[in-house]
């Protein structure tokens, strides 16, 4: 059994892990914001032209969205089992769960892949080959442009956390992990859950437009 | 006098715990961290201050002549791009709040030491790209990055440097967190809330507007990036795009951004004048609600940069009301320090001098902010010299002199060496005057129609240029002299006793320099923060030690 | 055992919204779908992140954000909300 040693600043163990519970959530504050005023600017241009966003949208492959959507909240569970399995001692256990969040993930970035594929036969890539379709104005190209750079920011974001989880995968099996101290894990977890949130939003946004 | 080969003789702290290269480039120790910053951000003050100085000489004429019209422009832009992100942002946090906070509570480190490095490092490779952009050609944009000039018309290296901020912003979301996670989770025992010295509290209220800012501008910037590498119009008319949008999510920035300039700096003030009053702050409770106000408040008044931009007239009635009600607690905290020196029993040494200062051109400065609040008045006063004037005697005449101010108090203790008074005196009194030399003269100019960001003027007003680029001159001296007598006091000064100001905060009950785990023993908090006797003269420290 | 009612919860409301792109509701539609990704958002937050469970100083963390973007979302709405829309010259 090791001897858990709290690092310098710390005075126990339980303070080093509150720290880095506080640690993670302010930082989840920041990423709300960015990811915010990207959205901010999304609402925006789309109440201002409601009509050729709506126009736009209609083009999103719904299935790709739906899809990954239910793989990333499926995650979520699957990530929060691992970290609960973990804290109950049970390792193995928790390196499936942990590795079924790994496979979420993976099976999600898959579909995006394919998706992206699809957009560019499509051609509404914009700086790409995006052309407009008849009766398309302008803003059907900004509706584009920030389908791409939210879906990539979250994608970006994903596979950060897709290399997290696996680290933190590697641990559980070294045994790093016990129930007195799992803080990375459950950091990695929240990092993880956040990144499904972010689609909560986006999903919506993004592939529920102009389809009635 | 002793000389810097006894430096290996003295108890060990952390300047001569370890002497390699690779234990400074790979320190983890927030006292290190802070010399490292200081470093950088003292040689961006003076590329930033180069760039003045060629546009102040380029202006003591009408015609220009020194500088090409594109040259100018992009003076101006390095000029604000250097000293805002570069300097002013990281210098008070970075610098002394990295050195201190961990001190000032009774911790050993801050929260997270390794995030603390990493945010050195980024800093300076953001660092590094905006001086790339900046010597590659520059940029022409002024610091603002206005759409669609910053998108689509101009040919600088406007994508180099945008991506410069955007990673710089990573630096300064590093040094929040980590502070506002220390402050919640590390204070030592005894040490409440309300008996944090208003340095802490005011790097906390800094810190938590850098959070919720900074990603605002870090998308913000991303997407004037992208706009330009890919040629897509997020913020251009022709595709749909809106230039006013930029503005709105700029300023939702930068707005708050200046509270992160002078926030810092009001919290030295708030150390500084106690202690050489010999007093408590007048109405602690007042000066840490008034922090949080600033800092809160000053979210809601960014559509004041906006005024003539386009927004509504009623838009802009509320973002001007809102700029007046942020001057209220901005104002209480310049009566509580007044009411501090009131009856107290004065000193002059430099650090006093540099917050004497600051009272008075924050003071101006804010009173001018107002001036400008007024949405009738800006009409007229918007893009002229009244607006830099302002900015600058808040930022220069306020967040700087407080930076020097700091830098003098904690000089004893940062480096264990003594400065010489005389000519910190001497550079403090030289500062004031080349100061208002310098930016009196632009509040006049403003006021007779001088607009910013040209590089001529109509003749009749040149007058008022040579006085504000002779005071420039003075300025500049006063900024190069700490430059010589600081750096000789490494070497040659008397070295510092524990507490030379005989002040009562917990940074003051260790040893000047600290030693690498700051304190001996962990201290327990009996006091608050300035329990200051101005009748005697005497303190008590905040763990009780007594001073007569 | 709660997470997997959570979960179920949370692919009930996707499918919801998801159906409600498709009845011609007008522009109730992207309210109704913001409001179920909130509340999805909300169930991620409380039980998958364990906010239920968490001190109060990380729930307001998680809280600010949001409210900050509420500031910035509405002070800039006021502006777009009350131009007077200028005649083209």
């Amino acid at each position: 059994m090791r001897i858990l040693r709290p690092a310098t600043q710390f005075a126990t163990i339980a303070q080093q892990g509150e720290v880095a519970h506080l640690g993670i959530w302010v930082f989840l504050a920041t990423e709300i914001m960015f990811f915010g005023a990207l959205i901010f600017t999304y609402v925006t241009y789309r109440h201002l032209h409601p009509v050729d966003f709506a126009a736009a949208a209609a083009h999103t492959e719904l299935w790709c969205g739906t899809v990954n959507a239910v793989l990333l909240l499926t995650s979520s569970l699957t990530m929060v089992l691992g970290i609960d399995a973990c804290t109950a001692g049970r390792r193995r256990i928790a390196v499936r769960w942990l590795a079924a969040t790994i496979l979420l993930g993976l099976g999600f970035l898959g579909v995006k892949s394919y998706e992206y594929v699809a957009d560019y036969h499509e051609q509404v890539v914009p700086a790409l080959n995006f052309i407009f379709r008849h009766g398309e104005h302008p803003p059907a190209e900004l509706f584009w442009v920030f389908y791409f750079i939210a879906t990539l920011l979250h994608a970006v974001h994903m596979t950060i956390g897709l290399g997290l989880v696996l680290y933190m995968t590697y641990r559980v099996c070294r045994g790093d992990f016990t129930r007195f101290y799992r803080a990375p894990l459950e950091v990695v977890g929240l990092y993880w859950s956040f990144v499904d949130t972010v689609w909560i939003f986006l999903f919506p946004m993004l592939y529920l437009n102009g389809r009635s | 006098m002793t000389s810097f080969a006894d430096t290996a003789a003295l108890p060990k702290n952390y300047l001569n715990e370890r002497w390699s290269v690779r234990s400074w480039l790979l320190t983890t120790d927030h006292k290190r961290i802070a010399l490292l910053y200081f470093a950088s951000i003292t040689m961006f003050f003076f590329i930033g201050g180069f760039a003045a100085t060629l546009i102040r000489l380029h202006l003591v004429v009408p015609s220009g002549g020194l500088l090409q019209p594109d040259t100018y422009n992009r003076m101006f832009t390095m000029h604000g791009v250097v000293m805002v992100w570069f300097f002013l942002i990281p210098s008070i946090p970075a610098t002394l709040g990295n050195f201190l906070v961990p001190l000032m509570i009774g911790a050993r480190d801050l929260a997270f030491p390794r995030i603390n490095l990493a945010s050195w490092y980024v800093f300076n490779v953001s660092g590094a790209m905006v001086l790339l952009a900046l010597f590659m050609g520059g940029i022409d944009s002024g610091w603002t990055f206005y759409t669609p000039l910053s998108t689509t018309y101009t040919n600088g290296y406007v994508t180099l440097a945008l991506l410069a901020v955007f990673i710089n912003g990573f630096s300064t979301l590093m040094t929040a967190l980590n502070f506002v996670v220390t402050v919640h989770k590390m204070r030592a025992p005894g040490m409440s809330w309300f008996r944090l010295p208003l340095f802490i509290w005011a790097l906390y209220a800094t810190s938590i507007v850098m959070l919720l800012a900074t990603p605002v501008l870090a998308m913000t910037v991303l997407l004037v990036a992208l706009e330009r590498m890919a040629g897509v119009g997020i913020f251009d008319p022709a595709l749909g795009g809106d230039p006013l949008l930029f503005q709105h999510m700029f300023w939702f920035y930068s707005h708050p951004a200046v509270y992160i300039m002078i926030l810092p700096a009001m919290g030295v003030i708030s150390e500084v004048i106690p202690c050489f009053a010999r007093k408590p702050v007048f109405g602690y409770a007042g000066m840490t609600y008034a922090l949080m106000a600033i800092a809160v408040i000053g979210f809601l008044v960014w559509g004041h940069h906006m005024f003539t931009a386009g927004i509504s007239v009623f838009s802009a009635v509320v973002f001007s009301l809102m700029s007046f009600l942020v001057a209220v607690p901005s104002a209480i905290k310049v009566f509580n320090w007044t009411a501090t020196l009131h009856k107290g029993r004065i000193s002059f040494q430099a650090p006093m001098l540099y917050a004497l200062g600051f009272i008075g051109l924050f003071t101006v400065g804010g009173l001018t902010g107002l001036i400008v609040a007024t949405a009738a008045l800006d009409i007229h006063l918007q893009d002229t010299y009244f607006v830099i004037a302002h900015f600058h005697y808040v930022m220069v005449g306020g967040a700087v002199s407080a930076f020097f101010a700091g830098l003098h108090y904690w000089w004893p203790k940062i480096t264990g060496r003594l400065y010489h008074e005389i000519w910190a005196q001497i550079a403090a009194g030289l500062m004031f005057l080349g100061f208002n030399l310098t930016f009196f003269p632009q509040f006049i100019l403003g006021y007779l129609g001088m607009p910013r960001r040209y590089y001529t003027y109509a003749p009749e007003w040149q007058v008022w240029n040579v006085l504000s680029s002779a005071g420039a001159s003075i300025l500049a001296v006063a900024y190069l002299m700490p430059l010589f007598y600081l750096s000789w006091s490494l070497f040659r000064a008397e070295r510092a006793a524990p507490n030379p100001w005989r002040a009562t905060g917990l940074e003051w009950q260790t040893t000047s320099p600290p030693a690498e785990d700051n304190f001996s023993r962990t201290p327990t908090v009996t006091e608050g923060p300035y329990e200051y006797n101005s009748s005697t003269g005497g303190c008590v420290a905040q763990n009780g030690a007594l001073y007569e | 055992m709660s997470y997997i009612i959570g979960w179920f919860v949370l692919l009930l409301l996707l499918g919801l919204s998801t159906l409600s792109a498709f009845l011609s509701l007008g522009s109730v539609a992207p309210l109704l779908q913001f409001a179920i990704a909130v509340t999805q958002a909300g169930l991620v937050f409380v039980l998958f992140m364990r906010l239920r469970d968490a001190q109060a100083l990380p729930r307001i963390f998680a809280g600010i954000g949001f409210f900050w973007l509420a500031l910035l979302f509405v002070m800039t709405a006021i502006d777009y909300a009350t131009r007077s829309g200028m005649p083209q010259p």
